[in-house]
């Protein structure tokens, strides 16, 4: 055990001691960091302090140190559609093609903001940022990466007529100037607290003579760790190891191959069977027996994926914020957790897992379910005698039906008769783009910033409010959050955002998805990360 | 054109055999009376509200309190079983009964009558027949919405090309059968000798085939709810339930079992009670 | 009128069939409510990203110049491409058509290699134990969801004996003992019905076909019982037999789409279904067709079938 690696114990004892990492995060760490029946020196002694027992652990932390070579058979849950990164269009796409590009930065499970192509950043004044960018990357297609990619990748966003869906992201920027080919700045709109967490959410670094050489959503070029080999659609996508990626030593695996496969029982089958190696999820209500299995391991887990009602603020009976505010009171959180989502989901009234440092804890309905309250506000809105209101759901989104059957039991005892109506997915988009529906449900996959989800979902001018809601208050509380990056002040107006955002009730939080990958006890380095990102990159085979 | 005539002309053995079937023949509408009885009654037979929700039993096994056990929400399968048969038993005779009634009279004059009328009945149900039957529902269910009626029309219209195709096809072989043309020799009527001669010949492979339809459109009515395409939550609907259990089968088999086995004694009572009624309506081999 | 002539007849009217059918589908899918560009970018939808699908799509022409783009590709071969994942439909096609034929194929030669000789038999000695086994099939057959009997094979015989995939598909080309073991159950699961009403048919037609008098006549002139059977009466009785696998194989085509979704099978039907959801245009038309044309290539079969049989009806 070399000084580095007793470094880093004491390191991560202290995080858990000062609560920044929890206890599986820290058995994780040291499962990273080597055998622990190898500790020499002060560390048993270490971490019999924080009551980890070196003899005694779970044969599962003996994991050797990183090792090459390898082939990584992962199973999503949804097939992806295209590999273009100006088209953020599915969650599914990206775990794939967020392998093959790189971004500027990246973000880590304690959401610290850590090198990527940038390996270092400032920024000048309130409207400029510079990136010192790394020297060493190469695209798949030979190109050497330089800061004129990076300016290429923002114009080709902001291109009117590519449409591309992730410029909402980084709608604050003004420009990208080259300074030298390892020098950019990027220039923002007044004093622009995300640019930051937004480059380490959406922006993939493209090469403009890859994107004009093929079509883009089918062969992604990037500076990744992984190059793109093959896809055979609706089967699998198979990404092999970019031997000059700029990072030394990663990838450690040779190859990864991307499944889909939507049943929850026949993906855990396969890992069982040794088909598959990763996987996405397991049944749900498994999980707690499973965690006890040693044939398959549970890596760290986070709850980045956020459930919310969609309430359309623009007709009646929803256009009354006391009828809004009367379906927050009926809410039983934990009802959804625990039937939805069969306990893997923490309740949450904002869009934050509470281990993002931003996290508020706000929550203006204390002690919901309370149908006394909700009553009070209907018979205020005008609604004595109750009223009804129809839930759209997609009967493709199974999770979403549930959400819609319990919270018309919940809303029942109010005397909100809800219909739980269906319409196909193309159906479903319809009637929130034209704000015909009443309410629904959905996901949120943008939430390593607040402002990811808040904003497009709340301000009165965005092209996502879905809601048709328009606060003035709401609007300048979100631009003073928006343009403010000292942390101690951002951390203020966010909480002042949610604040806003609850009591207006355009979207009610519902819980936060805890998702866990699992894989082969053979593999090590998987975790959970606040982007969402699958980084295989981390990721080893023995 | 072979009619499938049960003829007791003939060796005792296919006496008893025939009884034999008439004993499946009323069992099955003995089942299918008890499940239309069940269905009609399930109010009060119903151990709990169908659609009650308890939060704090969700999962449970069968049990003397939950005869099939309980769902994700801790709803009564058993209740929802017996309610779930009142959506399949309208949305089986509904469309088997729509489809006949249009198929028949179309199917006869396009066999009977021929030429240009047969062109005209027929190029239209080729293409119908050749539309993809998913693509309609989806469109349909698009435009009208989901509902039991639209579910009717849907399944009606999916198959009642089956009815007029079957209809022509034996049309076609009665017309050419030495009888006919005896009758035809004598002077009857065109009119006369479609409905008088042709149509009660000719009629038992339609009464097979629709037969078939009122147990197959039990299970369209399923496999449509199945995909989410057909009776919407949380009405109680068997296709439904099968659908909520496959990603719990593992752990919960009974909340896919039981909806299913339901489904399946449905068809079958319909289809043993269609098979008896064959041999009833059969002028040639009434038992 | 002779076969051949009988043949292009039929053929040439093929053309306006599918040709109305396209037209139909066209308007049908662009009719019912839902754009594609909101379903391609879906919640992260902005007017500008919608307005870019849309130029990119030609959906902001007019229907009719749209129809005329599309027929104009189409009779040059190209079918337009996947609005969601840019691959061209003809390969779609390539890959998703085999697996459903495949299925499809496997499924109908299971459920007549079982039906027909048991319907025969059952036929032949009514009452007996083949009689009882037909009867059993032909209602169990029919009465079992074929999505039900889909799910119990993935739960007992994949699941929990681990004997045969409970879901995907081998490419033959790569793993023929893979391939086939991934198209069992899905097979089965399609067979059980068709078979069950094959083997009704069977036993009804050949029943009957049996008390005919030139049967009684064969057997008294001493024919013997084997061709009486086989030979006389089975090809007496084909027709409605016939008549009913042809009719059957859209029942195969349509239960395909349960199958194929319930073990993720990459065919027809499940691509149908999705694209039909997504609103994919080019997808739905090109599936729709291609349903249509192996629709009318079984009739087509099937009246040929008869005209060999019957010459009778060739005379209409």
């Amino acid at each position: 055990m070399g000084r580095l690696q007793e470094e880093q114990v004491a390191d991560l004892v202290g995080k858990f001691r000062r609560g920044v990492i929890t206890r599986r995060e820290l058995l994780a760490g040291l499962s990273v960091l080597g055998g622990l029946t190898a500790l020499s020196g002060a560390v048993p002694s270490l971490l019999r302090s924080v009551g980890v027992e070196t003899p005694g652990v779970r044969p599962v932390l003996a994991a050797a140190a990183p090792k090459r070579g390898g082939t990584i058979t992962a199973a999503t849950i949804d097939k992806p559609v295209n590999m273009d990164p100006a088209f953020a269009e599915l969650y599914s796409s990206m775990q794939v093609y967020q392998n093959v590009f790189s971004k500027l930065v990246y973000v880590d499970r304690n959401y610290r903001f850590v090198p990527g192509l940038a390996r270092s950043w400032r920024q000048v004044n309130p409207t400029t940022w510079e990136f010192d960018l790394v020297d060493n990357a190469w695209f798949h297609n030979g190109e050497k990466f330089t800061a004129a990619d990076v300016k290429y990748t923002f114009d080709r966003l902001f291109d009117k007529k590519l449409g591309a869906a992730n410029a909402v992201f980084l709608a604050p920027t003004e420009g990208v100037e080259v300074v030298n080919p390892t020098r950019v700045r990027i220039i923002t709109k007044a004093n622009w607290g995300g640019l930051i967490p937004s480059l380490a959410a959406v922006l993939e670094v493209v090469n403009k003579k890859a994107i004009e050489s093929a079509d883009t959503k089918l062969k992604p070029v990037g500076t990744g760790p992984f190059k793109f080999v093959e896809w055979v659609k609706d089967d699998h996508i198979t990404l092999e190891r970019w031997d000059r990626y700029f990072k030394p030593g990663r990838p450690y695996v040779d190859r990864v191959i991307f499944k889909a496969i939507a049943n929850d029982t026949v993906r855990l089958t396969g890992l069982q069977k040794g088909e598959l190696n990763w996987i996405e999820q397991v049944p749900l209500q498994m999980v707690k027996d499973l965690k006890q299995s040693a044939q398959i391991k549970a890596n760290p887990e986070g709850a980045f994926f956020p459930d919310l009602f969609l309430i359309n603020c623009t007709k009646p009976p929803f256009d009354k914020r006391e009828v809004r505010q009367a379906l927050s009171w009926a809410l039983n959180r934990k009802a959804i957790a625990d039937l939805v989502w069969h306990g893997q989901a923490m309740p949450s009234a904002e869009a934050l897992a509470p281990t993002n440092p931003l996290y508020s804890g706000f929550n203006p309905f204390e002690g919901t379910p309370n149908v006394a309250k909700a009553k009070e506000l209907l018979a205020k809105a005008g609604f004595p005698r109750g009223l009804k209101a129809v839930f759209a759901a997609q009967p493709q989104v199974p999770t979403q039906v549930q959400v819609g059957q319990l919270v018309q039991q919940m809303l029942k005892p109010v005397g909100i008769d809800i219909e739980v109506r269906s319409f196909e997915s193309a159906r479903w988009f319809e009637e929130l783009a034209t704000k015909r529906y009443d309410f629904t449900s959905t996901y949120w996959s943008a939430t390593l910033d607040p402002e990811h989800c808040y904003f497009p979902l709340g301000h009165s001018k965005s092209a996502w409010n879905f809601a048709g809601y328009g606060d003035p208050e709401l609007d300048r509380a979100l631009e003073k959050f928006r343009f403010t990056v000292d942390p101690v002040e951002r951390k203020k107006a966010y909480g002042e955002v949610v604040r806003l955002t609850a009591l207006g009730a355009p979207v009610v939080f519902q819980v936060n998805f805890i998702r866990t990958y699992w894989t082969s006890p053979r593999v090590s380095g998987v975790a959970t990360l606040p982007s969402l990102e699958l980084r295989m990159e981390d990721a080893w085979i023995v | 054109m072979a009619t499938a005539q049960e003829s007791l002309a003939f060796a005792p053995r296919r006496r008893r055999f025939s009884l034999a079937r008439s004993r499946n023949a009323s069992a099955g509408a003995l089942l299918a009376g008890l499940l239309a009885a069940a269905a009609l009654f399930a109010p009060a037979l119903a151990p709990a509200d169908p659609t009650a929700m308890d939060f704090q039993a969700p999962f449970r096994g069968p049990s003397r309190a939950h005869f099939f056990g309980t769902d994700n929400f801790g709803r009564d399968i058993f209740s929802r079983v017996l309610y779930g048969y009142r959506t399949s038993l309208l949305v089986g005779t509904g469309s088997a009964a729509l489809a006949v009634a249009a198929g028949v009279p179309l199917g006869l004059a396009a066999g009977y009558v021929g030429g240009v009328l047969d062109h005209i009945i027929m190029r239209p149900m080729d293409a119908l027949i050749a539309f993809p039957a998913i693509l309609l529902t989806i469109a349909l269910v698009g435009v009208m919405g989901t509902s039991t009626a639209v579910l009717i029309a849907v399944i009606a219209i999916v198959y009642v090309p089956i009815i007029i195709r079957t209809m022509r096809a034996s049309a076609l072989a009665v017309r050419a059968e030495p009888f006919v043309e005896g009758a035809r020799a004598r002077g009857a009527s065109d009119l006369r000798l479609a409905l008088r001669h042709v149509l009660p010949n000719a009629i038992d492979p339609v009464l097979i085939q629709g037969s078939i339809l009122m147990g197959i459109a039990i299970l369209i009515e399923a496999a449509l709810s199945f995909l989410g395409l057909g009776t919407q939550p949380p009405h109680p609907s068997l296709g439904l339930m099968l659908a909520d259990g496959r990603d719990i089968m593992r752990d919960a088999p009974w909340v896919v079992v039981f909806p299913g086995l339901a489904i399946m004694l449905a068809v079958l009572s319909f289809n043993l009670l269609a098979d008896g009624l064959r041999d009833v309506l059969d002028p040639k081999g009434g038992a | 009128m002779g076969l051949a002539r009988f043949l292009v007849r039929r053929l040439l009217l093929t053309v306006p069939v599918l040709f109305g059918m396209s037209v139909v589908v066209f308007l049908l899918i662009r009719l019912v409510p839902g754009d594609p560009a909101q379903v391609i970018l879906g919640l992260r939808a902005t007017p500008e990203g919608l307005a870019a699908i849309h130029r990119d799509l030609g959906l902001d022409l007019p229907l009719h110049r749209q129809y005329a783009q599309w027929l104009t590709h189409f009779l040059t071969g190209n079918m337009g491409q996947d609005y969601r994942s840019h691959v061209p439909v003809t390969v779609l096609l390539r890959q998703r058509l085999p697996v459903t034929l495949e299925l499809a194929a496997l499924a109908m030669l299971l459920s007549v290699v079982v039906a027909i000789p048991l319907g025969v038999a059952a036929a032949v000695r009514r009452g007996g134990p083949a009689d009882r086994t037909a009867t059993l099939l032909g209602l169990v057959g029919i009465s079992i969801p074929d999505f039900w009997l889909a799910i119990m094979l993935i739960l007992f015989v994949a699941l929990e004996l681990g004997a045969l995939p409970s879901s995907g598909f081998r490419p033959a080309a790569e793993d023929l003992l893979g391939n086939l073991r991934s198209l069992i159950l899905p097979a089965v699961t399609l067979a059980a019905g068709l078979a069950a009403v094959v083997v009704r048919m069977t036993r009804a037609s050949m029943t009957e076909v049996l008390s005919r008098e030139f049967i009684r006549f064969a057997r008294a002139k001493g024919v013997r019982e084997r061709l009486v059977v086989y030979k006389h009466a089975l090809r007496n009785a084909s027709i409605p037999i016939i008549t009913v696998i042809g009719l059957q194989s859209g029942y195969l085509l349509g239960g395909a789409v349960i199958v194929e979704q319930v073990f993720d099978l990459p065919g027809l039907g499940s691509l149908t279904v999705n694209a039909t959801l997504e609103r994919n245009y080019p997808v739905v038309q090109a599936t729709a067709l291609v349903i249509g044309l192996m629709f009318v290539a079984v009739n087509l079969a099937t009246d040929v079938a008869y005209a060999l049989l019957n010459p009778r009806i060739r005379a209409q």
